[in-house]
């Protein structure tokens, strides 16, 4: 009780005078939120106060925060990085008298100018332990380091959101479906995972058979649910195991999953549709990235997609004039990490370059009081992808099940400005399929000047990659199909596997 | 010593510890989205009994009383908060009402301050609300059958020398005597008041709580009959002469405590925790959640 109390004050003192979050403080938060539910089964009342749950604060108290966080993540910036302190020299910019009315001044930290010399980035005060890459999709990785303070900072975090957000309990056990190689995100669920009591498994983003084979087998654990509950994954490979659970005949009650997380990925709603309809979990998203965790977004019931303020300072701007987007039109998110949850990567004002919508009138949901956007309508690439944005394109590609997943497709740009969606589909020729993909773009007025099907994925302009073509090899081969417990079970697995070895 | 104030003072032990029963059973109180008791907690509570005698034995008379009225009218404050809440659910007024109702219950016990039968009808009352709010505060925010047994121990061992070894609590008892707030429910005064200790009676009625939740309604019952009779001895050898002054009550009740507590987690294996308490049929069971206005 008094431990925790104690945390809790040194917490908010050092976020409040922008000084230095002493991990253990978070992880004692953490670690008694864990032992709260164990002995309670719930939090007591107001754990909306606790660290990133999303507290309502007075608008005149947040804006005064965000001028001070602000101005304390510029100054630590421009003392401690090269970048920084080269940019404001040239612009003759003091950081001590910003504030979020002149935040503007600040310049648009470009994705490139990270990529392409991250040590700039790295502030002298912080001794970096962790070098996490984007994955990447877009053709070079980004390199953002992190020191080890931050790293329990974001665990702490985690398990906390983990334990409120997700429901997570010791009775769970979490599969992970992702990319091996991404460092962080796996330290973070497993981590964040077995601090709550859960279980938890790597499953790495191996055959989508494999996978669904193990959400279905038996775990016969004690004090564990029967099979698998949580799992999660990017929305490509969600697709890879939607097809396969579809083409095999697949349905809820061959899993026991609770949820579904899904993250990094455009998850368009007909996807979602079909993987809760086979994996009998629901489907949720949030907002991530490795660049300006621990912030990030939380899609609300109304369908937008909420900014947290306690870690980082969210600006929607116009990609190609960097200013601020108007109500109902598209822009890019502009991120401002916060000092002190970050302090080995310092970034202001970093174009992440994920596209949103901003809410044409001000949202009066549950979590009003935090900035809302769309969910993430894609990456911007130039005009043409704000125009017809992946979300757009997945959402009419997904809802037909007779589209290979994962969706295979690209747009390209006539010299009249308009588009061309190619696709990949099964065979050839697919006229009822294209009739109706053609009709629904219309309905959903996507400037599509057509559609054009392809059988052969050697002839289809290349399509952008996904996560899901990280695919992993192992030597597993496919298990039994699951069987009810029962005492000989393992050992006839164990026969069938040296049988087909 | 009266033979009826001493037969009195069992029953009112026995009445207080009815009143937080039903208010266990019927109350939900607020508590912090994180936290439990943890070993160091027990530690904190076992120093802040220990040294309070002794720093307010420092402090001059008035500056105690003062200390003790703030302490109980805050007390009272929450135990009657939920009860008013869950009353008048939304009702702007209900906390004001509560803070009304404690600062004019300590205000008229002040007042009284030069009629000692006044000063100590109002001061245990308002001792037997405190008791029966901290004890289920403590119930209710996950304090442990091990951790009162502990406290209980520890508690025991310090009132052996307190009382019977030191001058300590007799100096103090004196000092407080008749004064508002004093620390005690006394039914008499005079040199040798009929009266048990605040520490004493916290413990008498926390045990029982705490076993309810715990180990259950038998455990409950027991804890509480063993309580009325431990007090009920004790009065009797005052009432048949055998004690004369101050006896360390709990250097009797402690070790009864802890008996309790390893026969219950022995034979039940264990003690419940506050989630499975609430979730156990036919248990002890508390009203819907109560929102701090
Ligand atoms: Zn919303």
């Amino acid at each position: 009780m008094f431990g925790t109390a104690l945390s809790q004050l040194r917490y908010s003192t050092a976020v409040l005078l922008g000084r230095r979050i002493r991990p253990r403080d978070l992880d004692r938060i953490a670690r008694d939120l864990v032992a709260t539910l164990a002995e309670f089964g719930e939090p007591g009342e107001d754990s909306a106060l606790l660290p990133g749950q999303a507290a309502q604060v007075d608008p005149q108290v947040r804006a005064t925060m965000t001028g001070r966080s602000l101005r304390a993540t510029a100054r630590a910036a421009v003392r401690h990085t090269p970048y920084y302190a080269r940019v404001f020299a040239e612009l003759g910019l003091d950081p001590g008298t910003l504030d979020a009315g002149s935040w503007s001044r600040v310049p648009v930290t470009a994705k490139k100018a990270l990529r392409d010399r991250p040590a700039d980035f790295v502030s002298a005060a912080a001794r970096p332990a962790l070098m996490a890459l984007t994955t990447g999709t877009s053709g070079t990785p980004t390199t953002v380091w992190y020191a080890r303070d931050e790293l329990e900072t974001t665990v702490a975090l985690s398990t906390i959101s983990a334990a409120l957000g997700l429901g997570l309990r010791p009775r769970h056990t979490m599969a992970y479906a992702g990319c091996s190689r991404a460092t962080l995100p796996l330290l973070n669920a497993e981590e964040s995972a077995t601090r709550v009591g859960a279980a938890f498994v790597q499953f790495g983003t191996v055959e989508p058979a494999i996978v669904l084979a193990r959400l279905a087998a038996p775990l016969g654990l004690p004090g564990k649910e029967p099979r698998i509950t949580h799992l999660t994954t990017s929305a490509s490979y969600l697709s890879a195991l939607v097809q396969e659970a579809e083409r095999t005949g697949r349905g809820p009650a061959d899993f026991g999953l609770e949820s579904v997380g899904v993250g990094g990925e455009v998850l368009s709603d007909p996807l979602r549709a079909r993987a809760e309809a086979v994996l009998g979990a629901p489907v949720a998203t949030s907002y991530l990235m490795t660049e300006t965790l621990p912030s990030g977004g939380t899609p609300c019931a109304a369908g937008h997609l909420h900014h947290t303020t306690e870690f980082g300072h969210l600006e929607v701007l116009d990609p190609l004039t960097w200013e601020p987007t108007a109500p109902g039109a598209v822009g890019t998110i502009v991120h401002t990490p916060y000092v002190p949850y970050r302090t080995c990567t310092l970034l202001l004002r970093y174009a992440t370059g994920d596209l949103v919508r901003v809410p044409a009138a001000p949202p009066d949901c549950e979590l009003a009081h935090l900035p809302a956007t769309s969910a993430v309508l894609g990456r911007w690439s130039g005009p043409l992808s704000a125009a017809l944005p992946t979300r757009a394109l997945l959402d009419l590609i997904e809802a037909e099940p007779e589209v290979p997943l994962p969706a295979r497709y690209a747009v390209t740009e006539r010299p009249d400005g308009t588009a061309l969606l190619h696709l990949l589909v099964r065979t050839l020729p697919a006229r009822a399929l294209l009739a109706r993909l053609e009709e629904r773009a219309d309905a959903a007025r996507l400037p599509l000047a057509g559609i054009k099907l392809y059988d052969d994925r050697a002839a289809l302009p290349p399509a952008a990659p996904v996560r899901a073509d990280l695919r992993e090899r192992t030597f597993e081969t496919l298990p039994e199909p699951p069987e009810p417990p029962q005492p000989a079970a393992s050992a006839t697995a164990e026969t069938a596997r040296a049988a087909t070895a | 010593m009266s033979g009826v104030a001493l037969a009195a003072l069992s029953g009112c032990v026995a009445l207080v510890m009815a009143v937080a029963g039903t208010y266990l059973a019927r109350v939900r109180m607020p508590r912090p989205p994180v936290g439990v008791y943890e070993p160091a907690d027990i530690v904190l509570l076992c120093v802040g009994i220990v040294l309070a005698p002794l720093l307010y034995l420092e402090l001059p008379g008035t500056a105690v009383a003062a200390v003790f009225g703030v302490v109980l009218g805050l007390a009272v404050q929450f135990t009657l908060a939920p009860v008013v809440a869950a009353r008048w659910p939304g009702a702007g007024w209900a906390t004001a009402t509560t803070w009304l109702l404690a600062a004019a219950g300590c205000a008229v016990t002040a007042l009284l301050h030069d009629r000692p039968t006044g000063v100590r009808v109002g001061t245990d009352l308002l001792i037997a609300v405190a008791v029966v709010g901290v004890a289920n505060l403590w119930t209710q925010s996950g304090m442990r059958a091990a951790h009162v047994a502990a406290l209980a121990a520890a508690l025991t061992c310090y009132d052996l020398v307190a009382t019977a070894l030191t001058d300590v609590t007799l100096r103090f008892a004196t000092r407080v005597q008749g004064r508002p707030f004093a620390p005690m429910l006394a039914l008499t005064g005079g040199q040798h008041p009929v009266s048990v200790g605040l520490g004493d009676l916290l413990l008498l009625v926390l045990f029982p709580l705490v076993a309810a939740k715990a180990y259950g309604r038998g455990a409950a019952l027991m804890a509480g009959a063993v309580g009325v009779a431990v007090t009920g001895a004790i009065s009797a050898l005052f009432a048949v002469g055998a004690l004369t002054s101050g006896f360390p009550l709990l250097t009797a009740l402690g070790p009864l405590i802890v008996a309790q507590h390893l026969y219950w987690s022995r034979r039940l294996g264990g003690e419940r925790t506050t989630a499975q308490w609430r979730a156990a049929p036919g248990a002890v069971r508390s009203g819907p959640a109560v929102r701090r206005g």
